[in-house]
């Protein structure tokens, strides 16, 4: 049981290492999750100009960038392996359940790297004020972590379709949905200065919900990867 | 389907339809239109139910890896989409005489266009994978996956806006039947009329896809 | 005539015609896997 566990992490780790190295070489997919935030932003700063926006549109926009921005960025992850027929030799060498573990390390860190520089320009560009960081800190934490935990799966499904276009969104959405609703809400009662206690309700949730999508996927993931 | 069955669908339907007509509406100060309530809230649940059955032959494909729960499946999300439709539009007919406008993001018609969301996204990946034991399996987990977010769903939907629906008309807070008997009655007929017809055309979906993919291998 | 037994007769009419749909292909598709 001893070896194996190690096994696991290390075959994690490698999985992370990996990835880590060939995103250093081409940037690919932090150029795409960057440069599709900045777009976005960019319209929504122009369009809005001077007038200031409320605290819900503004927690609004900053998790409908990111969620786009995601989509764009972070479906990669399988699709290169599929593309470039690296996955039949991570299949022969790999523990399923370790790829899934590298691949969901590394696009959480693929997006809060993101994140560090998105939101920055965001609260610049806006002028919006954040009444409580600290609770806006946790809630981006655990809404990327929900974020990620959910698109990794679908990554890993929409990898193996043929015809893969807009099915990403469309696959996420649906699954994000709750998500989204819970980090918006708690991101609003940041912005306005609320403390933790206001926001426990979302923060249930949003802890609760990459929990379970982990379990899920942790069961489900294999069905996709030996396919 | 046994015989008998399909003679007393026919008969406690077209009895629904009519006593719906004669009846008084279910609800004096709405009018007629508190009428579709009847037909509204068993599509809704029959929507509800495919996606539960297509959740369990998606657990069924991947613990037996046999086809024929794929195309069960299959039949009940297609079914199921149906039938979500026809909730939503009656709901915003309902909606449109009774608050103004067909649409309001009322927390019901949230989770039915969430509902109709999982069954689109379902199909759509359904038809971009061509090989038949992948779509199986990839679609099979989607479901299970859509499924496990509907309890999150339930959490956070209610808080969008407040609910204009009528929500206390079946069941009210105590979880009392509130409803006076003869409209509960007619109305759990036209219940079970609906769970009938669904199973219906779910099972004669299945058994034609069952037969054309037989007949398709054995060419 | 009263507009609720127009609209009564109009959804019987669709009822029976989805009925009928539904039965004869419930015979077709017996047929089928019978023979």
């Amino acid at each position: 049981m001893v070896k194996k566990s190690s096994g696991f992490l290390a075959g994690a780790a490698a999985v992370l290492i990996k990835d880590i190295t060939s995103e250093f070489r081409t940037r690919y997919a932090i150029n795409a999750l960057v440069m599709f935030s900045l777009v976005t932003l960019t319209v929504v700063s122009i369009a809005i100009g001077r007038s200031n926006l409320n605290y819900d549109l503004a927690a609004a926009f900053l998790w409908v960038i990111i969620f786009f921005s995601a989509i764009s960025g972070l479906g990669q992850s399988f699709i290169k392996e599929e593309e470039a027929r690296t996955i039949y030799a991570l299949r022969l060498y790999a523990n399923p359940l370790a790829v899934f573990a590298g691949k969901f390390i590394f696009n959480s860190l693929l997006l809060l790297f993101l994140e560090l520089i998105f939101v920055p320009l965001f609260f610049i560009l806006l002028a919006v004020e954040c009444g409580n960081i600290l609770l806006l800190f946790l809630v981006i934490l655990l809404g990327s972590l929900g974020l990620t935990g959910a698109t990794t799966i679908i990554a890993a499904i929409i990898a193996k379709a043929s015809v893969k276009g807009a099915l990403f969104a469309v696959l996420s959405f649906p699954i994000l949905l709750p998500l989204l609703v819970a980090a918006i809400g708690a991101t609003e009662i940041a912005f306005s200065g609320g403390v933790f206690a206001d926001a426990v309700r979302d923060l249930k949730l949003l802890v609760s919900y990459p929990v379970i999508m982990m379990t899920a996927s942790t069961f489900l993931f294999e069905f996709i990867w030996n396919e | 389907m046994p015989g008998i069955l399909k003679y007393i669908l026919l008969i406690s339907m077209s009895a629904v339809i009519i006593l719906v007509w004669i009846m008084d509406p279910p609800q004096s100060t709405l009018g007629d239109i508190s009428r579709i309530f009847y037909f509204h809230v068993p599509s809704a649940w029959v929507a509800v139910l495919a996606f539960a059955v297509g959740m369990f032959n998606s657990i069924g494909y991947l613990r037996k890896r046999e086809m024929k729960f794929d195309i069960r499946a299959a039949a009940s999300a297609e079914l199921g989409l149906m039938f979500c439709i026809l909730a939503t539009v009656s709901g915003a007919f309902f909606a449109k005489k009774a608050w103004g406008t067909y649409w309001n993001w009322d927390p019901r018609q949230t989770s039915i266009f969430v509902l109709m969301l999982i069954y689109g996204a379902y199909l759509a990946l359904r038809s971009a994978i061509d090989s038949e034991e992948r779509r199986a399996a990839l679609s099979a987990v989607y479901s299970i996956l859509a499924f496990i977010t509907v309890p999150f769903l339930i959490f956070v939907v209610p808080r969008i806006y407040d609910s204009l629906h009528p929500s206390n008309t079946v069941v009210n807070a105590g979880g009392k039947i509130q409803m006076p008997p003869p409209i509960l009655t007619v109305f759990l007929v036209s219940l079970v009329c609906f769970t009938i017809i669904f199973f219906w055309l779910y099972g004669l979906q299945s058994k034609i896809n069952i037969y054309l993919r037989n007949k398709k291998r054995a060419v | 005539m009263n507009a609720n037994y127009v609209a009564m007769i109009v959804i019987l009419i669709i009822w029976l015609g989805i009925f009928l749909y539904i039965f004869r292909l419930d015979k077709k598709v017996e047929n089928l896997t019978k023979g």
